[in-house]
């Protein structure tokens, strides 16, 4: 070898390092680098030209040919696993084990993924030491596995905190969405608000729910107990739009409005009022009415147009009630089969409700299906003076009596026209604020909203119940423990390695 | 008898009389079992606290405080245990001269190699067998979902394969046992802290791949209780991977 051009070779190999690194601490000075590296290959061409002979034989040796064959080998075994494992990420199939479902998402939500008309850029603010982190990756990546319109990033809000305040990020766990210039909020990685979030992102033009007030009625405004605040909050994560309205201003309910909601009034609805709700089911309108036992609102009349009715008294039930509740507090889980209860896995609480009643002969073009009902044991109770109640077979209704029903007619519309449709319950609180969380509750009330607004996809998610099966192990227990899994299978293996080990010694 | 079968009956005999799988099986069982009964000990007073701070909403159970945890747990303890399961296996053959008989023999190299692995993989199943004792022992005092054990079994199988493996490959290197053991650990806790820096570049496409590279997140999903093929075939390919570079180290020292 010729030692005089060798530093020719070393020249050329630390110009070339050292180009790179400088480009990389500074790539502004590329002049430098482009230098350093022009000079660094001129180096090493010369030091080839040099070497040609040497070169020459190296490459012709048997294990020159052999390491260069197996260094071929392993960049294509290595390309072949690459494409591999991203056609496997791209398509994969899940088998979810878990003991809560955590990685299944709902079937509404895969027919709205499945539906999902546009883009939806869904952008996270979040970090890894925040609580929820991790459901939202695991619950996003679950979608975007299911919808090739989604787009998810995570951002940490303290490492991009320019981005964060362009957003207006004030808490982290916080995710945005983005869809056709509308941007929603959702604070939560439960997968009640992110859907919700992407039905409400989708969609254009929104139904609304119209509440009647100037009778007493629970208030959507109202945040105390009595109010409905929890429910105008579920109805707008569900995409909807909420409002009031006073039926002595306005001359009709607008044409607008998806669904009508009588929530309890305490005060007597005029005849004009019934007029014109009258009209507005006639039109193909949707009606909810929630009415309270013990109440005088006239809105008897107004029912009894399509053969419905309020029964007299109160419901007492001695089996389907709140445990240590009074027997008027009732906890429904008797549905009939209905779209709207379908889907009901948890009871329904209903504190103090009415019976709904129909006349087959007025309603004879309507289909009457009464939702719930209470058990054989029970009764509709008139008199309630007293703490004891029994059952008076004169005056008393004996159950079991329906207590929601639904009302739509037999005949199909006309071509393009809606189909009414009505909902009696007779209780309202059950949706108020203070009753609104019970699981059952909710999905009740948001099942019969999605029927009556004929939006059976937005029929609400239950939440997953977290799995509660605590354990505490006592004395005995413990020690058992300790002594089977701690002490007894080690302490086995390791007198066996003893045996055997003295064994082969003795050999 | 094929001569994989017999090349495996070896090996299984060399482990069995030496009393190494004997101390490394009684450590990993020890290790095992005191996890465990920790973390039974903790989830009382964790659940107390769960539910104070989320409210009542938490999920409290066994396999979100106990199994979970124990199953993550155990990744370091393979990467400090396996390494010692499969030093020997090429290194001891070099140390003792015994490589050239393997060589000049008829058996495939590729037959060697797989053998080799087998034979470790079988050792360290049987001891992954032993350990389901602890979830039935459990299981006469409490109530919990056998299928994210199942799950977390899988985890520690497809794991376990990996991590021996890296150490099948790091022995075919040497022929200092020592060295081995610290060749195989100091890879597998660089792909380890691969998932560091992952995270570390977020969630932009380098970040993804980098940490698609690392067993961190296929390992947790399986934990949680979700079998996703994409995490089979990344184990899957992992292995192939280390045992076809196994290959031509081996072969290496034909033309070498």
């Amino acid at each position: 070898m010729n030692l005089k051009s060798l530093p020719f070779g070393l020249l050329g190999v630390v110009l070339g390092i050292g180009g790179m690194i400088a480009y990389s601490l500074r790539p502004d000075w590329l002049w430098a680098v482009t230098i350093a590296e022009g000079l660094g290959l001129l180096c090493l061409v010369l030091f080839f030209v040099l070497h040609f002979e040497t070169v020459k034989a190296f490459s012709g040796r048997r294990s020159t040919k052999m390491g260069l064959n197996s260094f071929l080998m392993i960049v294509l075994v290595s390309g072949i696993l690459i494409i591999v494992n991203f056609l496997a990420s791209r398509h994969s199939i899940r088998w979810d084990l878990s003991e809560n479902q955590n990685f299944t998402l709902a079937p509404q939500t895969h027919r709205i993924l499945r539906t999902l008309a546009r883009d939806v850029k869904i952008t996270v603010f979040t970090r890894e030491k925040d609580p929820g982190y991790q459901a939202y990756k695991e619950r996003l990546e679950s979608y975007r596995q299911a919808s090739t319109k989604l787009a998810v990033e995570f951002i940490d809000p303290e490492k991009q905190p320019k981005l964060a305040q362009n957003y207006g990020i004030f808490r982290t766990d916080t995710a945005i969405f983005e869809s056709n210039g509308q941007t929603i909020r959702v604070t939560s990685p439960s997968e009640v608000e992110l859907t919700g979030a992407l039905l409400r992102i989708s969609k254009d033009a929104k139904k609304r729910i119209v509440f009647v007030e100037g009778h007493s009625e629970l208030s959507v405004e109202d945040k105390d107990r009595n109010g409905l605040s929890l429910a105008k909050e579920a109805l707008t994560r569900q995409g909807y739009e909420v409002g009031t309205i006073s039926l002595l201003k306005e001359s009709a309910v607008p044409d607008n409005t998806s669904v009508l909601v009588l929530a309890g009034p305490r005060r007597a609805v005029m005849k004009e009022e019934q007029d014109r709700i009258q009209t507005y089911v006639e039109k193909g309108g949707h009606l909810l009415v929630l009415a309270d036992p013990d109440t005088q609102t006239g809105l008897e009349s107004l029912l009894a147009h399509w053969g419905l009715g309020l029964g007299p008294g109160v419901l007492v039930d001695l089996q389907d009630r709140l445990a240590q509740g009074d027997l008027t507090a009732l906890l429904v889980r008797t549905f009939t089969e209905h779209e709207i209860t379908q889907d009901l896995t948890s009871a329904v609480l209903l504190p103090l409700s009415r019976h709904v009643m129909f006349d087959e002969l007025v309603g004879k073009d309507w289909d009457f299906v009464p939702l719930a009902r209470t058990s054989p044991n029970s009764w509709a109770e008139t008199n309630m003076q007293g703490r004891v109640v029994s059952l008076n077979e004169k005056e008393d209704v004996k159950g079991p009596l329906p207590m929601a029903a639904a009302l739509a007619p037999k005949k199909a519309p006309e071509e393009g026209k809606p189909r009414p449709a009505i909902v009696v319950i007779g209780n309202s609180t059950f949706v108020s604020n203070a009753f609104f969380n019970f699981p059952g509750n909710s999905d009740f009330f948001l099942h019969t909203t999605g029927w009556l607004a004929e939006e059976r996809d937005l029929i609400s998610i239950a939440p997953k119940e977290p799995a509660l099966r605590p354990f505490t192990p006592n004395p005995t227990q413990e020690r058992a423990l300790i002594y089977i899994q701690v002490v007894f299978l080690p302490l086995m293996t390791f007198l066996t390695g003893i045996i055997v080990w003295r064994k082969r010694r003795r050999l | 008898m094929t001569p994989v079968q017999a090349v495996i009956a070896k090996e299984l005999r060399g482990y069995f009389v030496s009393p190494i799988v004997y101390v490394v099986g009684a450590v990993f069982l020890l290790i095992f079992g005191l996890l465990s009964y920790l973390y039974v000990g903790f989830a009382g007073a964790q659940a107390i606290q769960l539910m104070q701070m989320q409210g009542g909403m938490a999920q409290i159970n066994l396999n979100d405080l106990v199994f979970r945890n124990l199953f993550a747990s155990m990744r370091i303890v393979l990467l400090l245990i396996l390494p010692i399961l499969t030093m020997r296996l090429f290194a001891e053959e070099r140390k003792l001269r015994t490589f050239e008989f393997l060589m000049t023999s008829p058996i495939r190299i590729n037959e060697i190699v797989i053998a080799k692995f087998v034979s470790v993989f079988l050792v360290y199943l049987g001891l992954l067998g032993l350990t389901v004792l602890v979830p039935t022992v459990l299981m006469l005092f409490s109530d919990f979902d056998w299928n994210p054990i199942w799950t977390g079994y899988l985890g520690m199988v497809l794991l376990g394969a990996l991590f021996l493996s890296v150490g099948v490959f790091a022995s075919a290197l040497t022929e200092n046992q020592i060295v081995a053991a610290f060749v195989s650990f100091g890879m597998l806790l660089t792909i380890w802290l691969i998932s560091g820096l992952g995270s570390l570049f977020g969630d932009t496409p380098a970040g993804r791949i980098i940490s698609y590279v690392s067993f961190m997140e296929h390992y947790e999903r399986l934990v949680r209780g979700l079998i996703d093929t994409s995490d089979l075939v990344y184990f899957g390919s992992g292995l192939a991977l280390m045992l076809f570079l196994t290959h031509r180290v081996v072969e290496s020292t034909r033309w070498k």
